[in-house]
């Protein structure tokens, strides 16, 4: 029933993973590089793919490389800078439309590939090579300044990796995934595409293809256009896990706004791979992952003091957080109630309906996972830098045979590191 | 059954009536793990005056009724649906647009009954003054929050400057203080109003089967005898062709000022295939014009007032219709001054015949991509719905477009008599 990748290693920490499937009308390349996410690295790293998809060897302007696309059926370049335990990954993207519903379009899923494979491997450049184009570079640090900048117009992301920030000071898992607008100044084309090759070199490498396709054929292709040089060590970067907390910190921050929203980070002092993992995303289950959990039921529903309330864990680094956008005032009352749904978990206070109502909602995002190509691919990369990818049936055995009395046991190891609110500026 | 095939697509869309006047249509998707089942309503925030069934004079209701009594219907006598929801292991929510609200699951498994608990729901209101009350809290803290919002902001700025009387112009949650009003008769009485089969739509797309799912909404449906239901009167107020502002500014917490451009539609009143060749020609114009390949979107990003989050889009219904250009920039009346000139420039010019190809050529591809996702297949089937268009005449229609209807729409639509700037600057930063 389920849905297997099969595996190409292409050369040591380059491996291709092929899902032939009818299922989708369109055929998705994803390629991964995953790099360690580091002060030294972490600016450049994320600036690296908004350059390349500016333009590349044969279509040195962004309008050539859109209309290049565009012929290709309205295939789709996109790219992605994420967070990932303590792994920085950039991922480059095409979608094409599939052949089998095109007339007159053979070719296209290699004409596709090449595409991809150029935007990696032959960018735009200057000066004989020594340097990526200079526009791209000036313009996309211009554009990074103001994503890393724009972080503070959504409150909620904003306060939430402000917890983040506080909570694992000190840890490379602070770092702002798009990186530090101070680096951008130290950043030049030249050195940019010293960066690129070391990234090419260097980064382990997951090169996904889903669509109907026959997987030898693709090996074939992606073999004979992505050439990534061999020679160094690509291991996968590891995450450092933080297990207890030395102290709790309260943190409060003043803006101009007109919701308060209050973070409490937690350490979960379980990761992915771990006897306890399933216990432990049950109790984040239980506790805020759905409008049936506790703090969902209780912070919103029966006190009627947020219109969100929610908790998340980011289960390969063990840290959690509650949130939720509350009344200035309500403070108190909010961090109180909230807390006091942590503790019931921990104390075993479970109903049979919040235990039920999370393995069932948890087991149905796990079998809805094979109907999107990108949640199927997610899923594997997760696995991949987990150590240990799980099957759909083996996450859903995972989750049915989890007890009350683990998952009590699973909470018990979460412990309440950085409190944080974002409230209003006084005089507000 | 009514039977809509695609060839093309290889998709399949079943439609009934049943004798209430409920419109049920299933898609049937074979393979598919997650099934989705929607119940659209044709009510929504704009329907705030109206002539009750039976009576004879309009009332009017505190802005923001739809989209509270949407949170409310969740809750009956028994208990609350999310609950029954979750006790199915399924993933359930609602929204309230303008002219809509949408009530939907999506589920794995135990599909039947689901759908039972979805229909149910929806059936049976259950407000009391105790309810009503603890929503207010709730939706107090939902307006909040977007009151921070740049982007909502922004556009709701936009709204209010362009619409001089079209209740579009009102935020779809109301105010707080709207909200304070409601009551739990207002309630029931918008209910009775608006909740009839016939004002009413099921769509369901997964690996079902079309027959059954309509014998079953049919028997949860059609046993509870509903008389038919005479045809809704909402009263719109007269929405002038004319712009209320030019433009409308606010400060926010922000980083960098957020520019919105848009162009009020004023051929309204059609609906059906002119509203949705509209729709599409006012696409290929932002893309021809404004789209990536296009020579003034590659300027304004060379010269740094734009970045990729710089986007364009249109909304057209019945009533009203606007165009939005809009993004981050570092300088919003610099990017207000080059794009009106950029505009007016390509009114006189008209569109290069090869890019108006292109654009035909991808949308087959970018359409194709799109029908991934059943969730994206279920909101433009509902969207679409109370406008007479169907997914299947999407693809179609945008194939008969021509150049010339392309070019007319350009010079028709993006007028700069009908223009309105909304901008929203960083605290203490405006120019």
């Amino acid at each position: 029933m389920t849905e297997t990748f099969q595996q190409f290693p292409l050369s040591p920490g380059v491996t291709l993973h092929v899902l032939p499937t009818e299922k989708f009308k369109t055929t998705s390349i994803y390629v991964y590089l995953h790099l360690p996410l580091r002060r030294e690295t972490v600016t450049w790293n994320a600036l690296l793919p908004m350059v390349l998809v500016r333009g590349t060897a044969s279509h040195p302007t962004t309008p050539d490389l859109v209309r290049h696309l565009d012929d290709l059926y309205g295939a789709s370049l996109s790219y992605d800078v994420a967070r990932r335990g303590e792994v920085q990954s950039l991922l480059f993207r095409l979608d094409l439309p599939s052949e089998a519903y095109l007339t007159g379009a053979e070719g296209l899923l290699e004409r596709g590939i090449a595409t991809l494979a150029e935007v990696l491997f032959r960018p735009a450049m200057e000066g004989d090579g020594a340097g990526l184009k200079a526009d791209f570079v000036r313009q996309e640090k211009k554009n990074l300044r103001e994503r890393i900048e724009g972080l503070i117009n959504d409150k909620r992301r904003y306060a939430l990796s402000r917890c983040r920030e506080i909570m694992c000071a000190g840890e490379s898992y602070a770092l702002y995934h798009l990186g530090k607008v101070e680096d951008l100044d130290g950043i030049d084309p030249e050195g940019l595409a010293d960066h690129w090759r070391r990234v090419l070199a260097e980064a382990a490498v997951d090169l996904f293809v889903v669509g109907q396709v026959d997987p030898e054929a693709v090996h074939r292709l992606i073999a004979r256009h992505f050439d990534f040089p061999g020679g160094r060590d690509r291991t996968l970067p590891a995450t450092t896990v933080v297990r207890e907390v030395r102290e709790r910190r309260t943190v409060q921050e003043a803006q101009p706004v007109k919701q308060g929203i209050l973070v409490v980070g937690f350490r979960t002092g379980t990761v992915a791979g771990e006897p306890d993992y399933f216990p432990m995303l049950v109790a984040n289950g239980v506790l805020g992952a759905f409008p049936h959990s506790k703090l969902f039921m209780n912070v919103r529903e029966k006190h009627s003091l947020a219109y969100y309330a929610y908790s998340a864990v980011e289960s390969l680094k063990g840290v959690g957080f509650i949130y939720a956008g509350i009344e200035f005032a309500d403070y108190d009352r909010a961090l109180t109630i909230a807390l006091q749904q942590l503790e019931d978990l921990q104390q075993g206070k479970i109903t049979e309906a919040e235990m039920d109502a999370t393995v069932k909602a948890l087991v149905n995002d796990a079998l809805a996972v094979p109907d999107s190509p990108t949640r199927m691919v997610e899923e594997q990369v997760a696995g991949i830098l987990g150590g240990r990818v799980y099957t759909t049936e083996e996450r859903v055995a995972g989750y049915q045979a989890v007890t009350p009395e683990q998952v009590a046991a699973a909470a018990r190891k979460f412990q309440i590191d950085t409190i944080y609110f974002l409230t209003r500026e006084e005089g507000e | 059954m009514e039977v809509q095939h695609d060839e093309r697509l290889r998709e399949t869309i079943y439609w009934e009536t049943l004798p209430s006047g409920l419109k049920v249509g299933v898609l049937p998707r074979k393979g598919w793990r997650e099934a989705t089942a929607r119940v659209a309503v044709n009510y929504g925030s704009n329907d705030s005056v109206f002539v009750p069934p039976g009576a004879s004079q309009p009332v009017e209701v505190p802005a923001g009724i739809a989209h509270f009594l949407e949170h409310k219907l969740f809750e009956s006598e028994e208990g609350n649906a999310f609950d029954r929801f979750s006790a199915l292991g399924a993933d359930a929510n609602a929204y309230t647009s303008w002219q809509q609200t949408v009530y939907y699951f999506t589920t794995t498994r135990n599909f039947r009954e689901c759908l039972d608990v979805l229909l149910e729901m929806v059936q049976t209101p259950y407000f009391t003054d105790e309810t009503v009350a603890k929503e207010q809290g709730i939706i107090g803290q939902e307006i909040r929050m977007y009151l921070d919002h740049p982007e909502w902001r922004s556009r709701q700025n936009l709204l209010e400057a362009m619409f001089q009387r079209h209740p579009v112009r009102i935020d779809i949650a109301g105010t707080e203080e709207s909200i304070r009003r409601i009551t739990k008769d207002d309630l029931y009485l918008c209910y009775r109003t608006f909740y009839h089969p016939a004002n009413m739509m099921v769509f369901v797309a997964g690996d079902v089967d079309p027959e059954a799912v309509v014998a079953q909404v049919a028997e949860k449906v059609e046993s509870r005898g509903y008389q038919p239901q005479p045809p809704i009167q909402r009263i719109y107020p007269e929405e002038p062709p004319e712009v209320g502002e030019r433009r409308r500014e606010e400060e926010l917490a922000v980083s960098q000022p957020i520019f919105r451009l848009g162009f009020k539609e004023r051929q309204v009143g059609e609906r059906g295939r002119p509203l949705l060749v509209r729709e599409l020609l006012t696409g290929i114009v932002l893309d021809a014009v404004l789209g990536r390949a296009s020579p003034l979107y590659n300027r304004l990003y060379e010269d740094g007032l734009i970045d990729s989050r710089f986007g364009s889009d249109y909304t057209g219904e019945e009533t009203w219709g606007l165009t939005t250009i809009a993004g981050p920039t570092r300088d919003p009346v610099e990017l207000e001054k080059r794009l009106l000139e950029g505009i007016a420039e390509a009114r006189e010019r008209g569109i290069d015949p090869a890019d108006f190809e292109r654009a035909k050529k991808k949308a087959l591809g970018r359409f194709l991509f799109f029908m991934n996702s059943t969730e994206s297949i279920a909101y433009v089937v509902t969207d679409g719905f109370f406008k007479d268009i169907g997914l299947f005449d999407i693809l179609p229609t945008f194939e008969s477009l021509t150049l010339e209807e392309a070019n007319e729409r350009l010079r028709e639509h993006f007028d700069p008599r009908y223009a309105v700037t909304s901008i929203i600057w960083p605290r203490g930063g405006r120019k």
